[in-house]
This record gives C-alpha cells, sequence and structure tokens, in this order.
C-alpha cells in the first residue's frame, strides 16, 4: 500500500473517530468491566478481587435462570416468528403492488405513526383494551361471548407476545420492504419462462432474494425482545424476564451472577447473529 | 404440417393505447423470424404475448396447432432471452443454466450433463462458478442464451438480446447466434429495434408499427420491394422523391415530382394520386458530370460519410437529399460542395402508393417528415 493510499484510509477512519470513541467507552468498557466482574467471587454486599468460575457454575445449574432465560428467548422466538408472518404480506403489498410513488411513501408514513408515541406509552395503550374492563373485554361481554371477563387479555405472556409483536413489527417489515424492493421484477418472468410455477417463482426468487432482509429484520425484532425489560413488567403480569433476573441479582448486591448472566445473554445474543446472518446470506446485501 | 406459431386476430391495449392491434401472422417451424420497428411499435408486446407474460384481449395463439392462449407462461413450450439478461443475481453460472432443468424436475446426472454441454456451446464453460456480477455484459448474455437453450424449447424468444452490448459484441454474438440456429434448428423469434441486425439474422422479417404489421415478408424482399413508404423507411437507407400521377392507361404510368416526370411501366393508378419513387442508395450512381442512369439530376454534395469500407454521400438535388453509396473511402474528386451528377436506372426505382398501414395523417407525417 503506498503512503498516499495510507493517509487516505486514516482520513476516512477519522470519520467514525467521534462515534468509535463513544462506542468503546460506553459500551466495549463496561461489557469488558461485566465480563471481568463475572468471573470475581461474590461476598455480601460486593466482591473480591479473587478469580472463580463459581458464578457461571449457578448460572448454569439453577433452575430458575434456565427457566427465565428459556422463557425469554421463547418469547423472543415467538415475537420474531409472528413478526415475519405478518410483516412479508406488508412488505410484499408495498413493495410490489403498490406501484404510484407517493402511495406507497404514504403507506410507510402511516407505518410510522405509532413512533411519534414513546414506546412505554405505546406499551401502556394496550391496558385499556386488555384490561379486565377493557374493551375487548366489554366489546365480547356486550354480544354473549364470554359470562364474565376474561383475564388472559391482560398481565399474561400472550399480552406480552402481543404488545412486543406490534412494537417491533416494522422493525421487521422495513428490511423486507427494502430488499423486496431491490429485486427485479424481470427476474420472476425470467423464471416463469424457465419453467417455474408462481409458487416456485415465489421460493426461488422472492423468497430467495429476501433472505437477507429477512435475516436483518429477525435479529433487530429478536434481539430487541430479547432485551425488552418495560414490556414484561408493565404487560407481562407474574412473568420474569431474563432482564428482570439480571436486575434482581443487581438489587440483590450480587454483581457476579448479574454479570455472569448477562455475560452469557451476550454471547447468545451474538451467536443468534452471527447464524441468523450466515443462513440469511446478508452478505448479499453488499454484493 | 402445422405452424410453429399462429398468431390469430390477437389484439392487446394498455389504457387506452393499442399496443398489438388485430394482428395475424404465422411463424414456420425452425425458422429465424425477426420482429422489427421502432419503439413503441408493439414489437414487444408481441413478443410478450407469446410468452404468456401478457394476456391478449383478443385473438388467438396457437403452439404447434394447440391453443395456448391461456396457457400460463411456464408451461409453454418456450424459453426467452432478455434485453438486460435477467440472470439470477444469487445463483452460479451453472445454477442460473441448471434452473430450468430444475423447475422441469430433471435428474441431477441430466442437469451436470446438459449444462455442461450447454455452457461449452456458448464457450462459458470455465465460467461456471462464477456469479452473475463477476461477468461482463457479453458473458452474462452468453449465459442467458445457454440458460434458454438447455430446456431445448420448441421456441425461443429473444427480447432485443444484444441490445445493451457494445457493437463489435453484437457483431460476434450474432454471428455465434446466427451458428446456434443453424446448428440446432430451433424457431427462433427475435425482437430488435437494428433493421441490420434483422438483415443479418431473420430469414423472415416481420415489421410492425402502432401494432399493426406493416409487412412480413423474406428478409431480402422486406429490404428491395418495401411495400410501404414506412418499411423502406425503417429498413436501411432509402432515397424518396413523392410526386403525383399525371396519367394512367395503356401499361404506362406518368409520374410527376420536383426532379421531373418519371415513366413506369405496369400498374394502374388514379389521376392526381399522391406516389412515392424509392430507390436504394447503392443504386444511385454518382459522378463528377453526366452521371449514367434513365434518370439524372444535377445537385450540390451536402454531406459525406465513410466507415472506410462504404462512403455515403448526400447530394442536395433541388432542396431533396439523394442518397449515393459506393465502395471504398471518398472519391477525392467529388467533396463536399462540390457540384455532381447523380443518376438511377428505372429499374431500379420502385413506386409506393401507401405511406403505411397504419393510415392516420400523424403517422404519415412523422413518416415523410423524417
Amino acid at each position: 500500500m503506498s503512503s498516499e493510499q495510507g493517509s487516505k484510509n486514516l482520513g476516512s477512519y477519522l470519520l467514525v473517530a467521534p462515534t468509535l470513541v463513544v462506542v468503546v467507552v460506553f459500551l466495549v468498557l463496561p461489557l469488558l468491566l461485566v465480563l471481568r466482574v463475572s468471573f470475581l467471587h461474590h461476598v455480601p454486599l460486593g466482591y473480591t478481587n479473587q478469580p472463580t468460575l463459581e458464578n457461571y457454575g449457578f448460572v448454569f445449574t439453577n433452575e430458575g435462570v434456565r427457566n427465565t432465560l428459556a422463557f425469554t428467548l421463547e418469547t423472543a422466538s415467538i415475537v420474531t416468528a409472528v413478526s415475519l408472518l405478518l410483516a412479508y404480506p406488508v412488505a410484499y403489498f408495498l413493495a410490489r403492488k403498490v406501484k404510484s410513488f407517493t402511495l406507497k411513501t404514504g403507506f410507510l408514513v402511516f407505518l410510522l405513526i405509532p413512533f411519534w408515541i414513546d414506546f412505554t406509552t405505546r406499551s401502556l395503550a394496550w391496558i385499556p383494551w386488555l384490561g379486565t374492563q377493557g374493551i375487548i373485554n366489554d366489546a365480547l361481554l356486550a354480544i354473549g361471548a364470554i359470562n364474565q371477563p376474561a383475564t388472559i387479555f391482560l398481565y399474561s405472556s400472550f399480552a406480552m407476545d402481543l404488545v412486543m409483536v406490534q412494537a417491533y413489527t416494522l422493525f421487521m417489515v422495513a428490511p423486507l420492504f427494502i430488499s423486496m424492493s431491490k429485486i427485479d421484477p424481470i427476474l420472476y418472468e425470467a423464471a416463469q419462462t424457465l419453467g417455474a410455477s408462481r409458487l416456485r417463482t415465489f421460493l426461488h426468487i422472492n423468497l430467495r432474494l429476501t433472505l437477507p432482509g429477512m435475516g436483518i429484520g429477525c435479529v433487530f425484532v429478536f434481539l430487541s425482545s430479547l432485551a425488552d425489560f418495560a414490556t414484561p413488567k408493565l404487560i407481562g403480569g407474574l412473568v420474569t424476564s431474563i432482564g428482570e433476573l439480571i436486575k434482581d441479582n443487581v438489587t440483590f448486591i450480587n454483581l457476579p451472577n448479574a454479570s455472569a448472566i448477562s455475560a452469557l445473554v451476550v454471547v447468545i445474543a451474538l451467536a443468534v447473529l452471527v447464524l441468523t446472518f450466515r443462513l440469511t446470506h446478508v452478505e448479499q446485501i453488499f454484493e | 404440417m402445422t405452424h410453429a406459431v399462429e398468431v390469430d386476430g390477437v389484439s392487446k391495449k394498455f389504457g387506452s393505447l393499442a399496443a398489438v392491434n388485430n394482428v395475424s401472422f404465422n411463424i414456420e417451424s425452425g425458422e429465424f423470424f425477426c420482429l422489427i420497428g421502432p419503439s413503441g411499435s408493439g414489437k414487444t408486446t408481441t413478443l410478450r404475448l407469446l410468452a404468456g407474460l401478457v394476456q391478449p384481449d383478443s385473438g388467438r395463439i396457437l403452439i404447434h396447432g394447440d391453443d395456448y392462449t391461456h396457457v400460463p407462461t411456464f408451461k409453454r413450450p418456450i424459453s426467452m432471452v432478455f434485453q438486460t439478461w435477467a440472470l439470477f443475481p444469487h445463483l452460479t453460472v451453472f445454477d442460473n443454466v441448471a434452473f430450468g432443468l430444475r423447475m422441469r424436475n430433471a435428474p441431477r446426472q441430466t442437469i451436470q450433463e446438459e449444462v455442461r454441454k450447454t455452457l461449452e456451446l456458448v464457450r462459458m464453460s470455465e465460467y461456471a462458478n462464477r456469479k452473475p456480477r463477476e461477468l461482463s455484459g457479453g458473458q452474462q448474455q452468453r449465459v442467458g442464451i445457454a440458460r434458454a437453450l438447455v430446456v431445448r424449447p420448441d421456441i425461443i424468444l429473444l427480447d432485443e438480446p444484444l441490445g445493451n452490448l457494445d457493437f463489435k459484441l453484437q457483431l460476434q454474438l450474432q454471428e455465434e447466434l446466427s451458428q446456434m440456429h443453424r446448428q440446432l434448428r430451433i424457431t427462433f423469434v427475435y425482437v430488435t429495434h437494428d433493421q441490420r441486425q434483422a438483415m443479418a439474422l431473420g430469414e423472415r422479417v416481420c415489421v410492425m408499427n402502432n401494432g399493426n404489421i406493416e409487412q412480413l415478408d423474406e428478409t431480402a424482399k422486406v429490404y428491395s420491394k418495401p411495400s410501404n413508404v414506412f418499411v423502406a423507411r425503417f429498413v436501411g437507407e432509402s432515397n424518396i422523391v413523392e410526386g403525383s400521377v399525371k396519367s394512367s392507361g395503356g401499361g404506362k404510368n406518368t409520374v410527376e415530382t420536383v426532379l421531373g416526370s418519371f415513366v413506369f411501366d405496369g400498374g394502374s393508378f388514379q389521376r392526381e394520386q399522391r406516389v412515392w419513387l424509392f430507390w436504394r442508395p447503392e443504386n444511385t450512381l454518382i459522378a463528377s458530370e453526366s452521371a449514367s442512369g434513365d434518370y439524372a439530376f444535377e445537385g450540390v454534395v451536402s454531406a459525406i460519410e465513410t466507415s472506410g469500407q462504404v462512403t455515403q454521400y448526400v447530394v442536395d438535388v433541388g432542396g431533396i437529399p439523394i442518397r449515393a453509396v459506393k465502395t471504398g473511402l471518398p472519391d477525392p474528386e467529388i467533396g463536399e460542395k462540390a457540384k455532381v451528377s447523380v443518376g438511377v436506372k428505372r429499374d431500379q426505382i420502385l413506386l409506393l402508393d401507401t405511406p403505411s398501414v397504419s393510415e392516420t395523417g400523424q403517422v404519415e407525417r412523422a413518416v415523410l417528415g423524417a
């Protein structure tokens, strides 16, 4: 590499330098700190500098941790799957069926309207709908479908899944819409002239070429659900999320345990991210 | 013997625009059939109708005698080559070519064998594992052609396949397509706006304009005996002189033009009927003085254009541009602004009596104003 090229590269690194400083100071360093603490010996109200694996021993053997983690992963999976099923037709409609540019923009703005309200408020807005004296129960009682208010609609894992799906589906629609818009429609015609039925054209061309968009959307939704602390607390009732569990450990000043659980969650998140990106050929976005 | 394709009174409107207007023609088995015309003439729509990518408003499309009008694209015995290649970006060259065979559920062994043979035919064997984006335009179109050939269609539809390639590459692929056709004897239906490609490739040419067929004939005939002014102008270079019939009768017609009067044998015309004299530039005789030919006119050279191989002179004769083509470099005796004489033999002149099939006044003016 010539020195001129070298200085050019340096120049482009300077562009990201401010962001890089923020990321290192507020993300990388704290994560390293968490990682360090996860290997330290817990004592009441604190920890010593004595290295140990006992926190991970606890994390891997404790049934409460395992169940909570499984529940949170299950929730994230359900929310991701439902979001994908809901978002795909929406993205397909927007990208392929709506021809007018104005109408397309209009629909996208429409999808963004809920985001003008903050996330927690949006979750709370579900309560008047789902509660025992909520609109849904009132309606069902009025038409005689039920005799007494159903409690399943609020403070349940169903309610939590529902609210999360509503909150995160747009993160699925956006990348799907973009990857679907990028497909040259002539490819569908090419497939058909080569003997592909509508279904096979959809599978081999549409579905295949939107895989990267699906991958990014799934990762967005999955990780957002995994990290969601407020929704389980506000809407989920008695459920315990992994975030809640970490918070409890912090409250009881067991930072080594909290750190070990956190580290495990970070590793799982990274694994999901890498695996999903691999499986869905996300690298093809850059081609 | 049934025709490979029978288009029977097919019409297609897009909104209020008649893209294809009650068109009927046949394509014979194994022939190289060219559809040409300016953009918006309906040639691409006609091809897409054959492919089933567009549904006709009325009329029938028969393939080998069977009605395919409402059969979906994927069940038709056709395949298609696109102007923009339309290769699947996520598949390798091999998988692109294999796509059609896989859709036909061909066994693995067959796919391997057929794809290998076809890639050899288009000389792309060594690129089998590349992705389309790693190929040049010419290479991508070779893959496009291979992908359409490998499924052994009865009819291969080509939509301006060389339109996005540079001239040298066009000539080369043109030659290769011609060879493949001779070798495989599949029916080729080839759409182009470039009449030179049609001349080089087509056994028969169908000239379209405004959704109508202006002429359908053997390639040489379309060139030498255009049926109207539109075809004469669209296919190749031409000299066209408007005139009107002064007298007709006894097998002799006299046509009055700004270049003087011309006498023709045969045919019968009405007095004052508008007609057009037509001849090809290569039939114009040009000399620095008194050119030979049955008719000769004095004029001034207004433009000279040469490819080295041939030279075209445009001679202004009383406001009418007359084109003459001679082989070789420009004649040093005939420079720009030089006074020259141009001539033409009587039997090289064709008398045309219609401007075009689409006989609206605008079209006429558009054609003649060109």
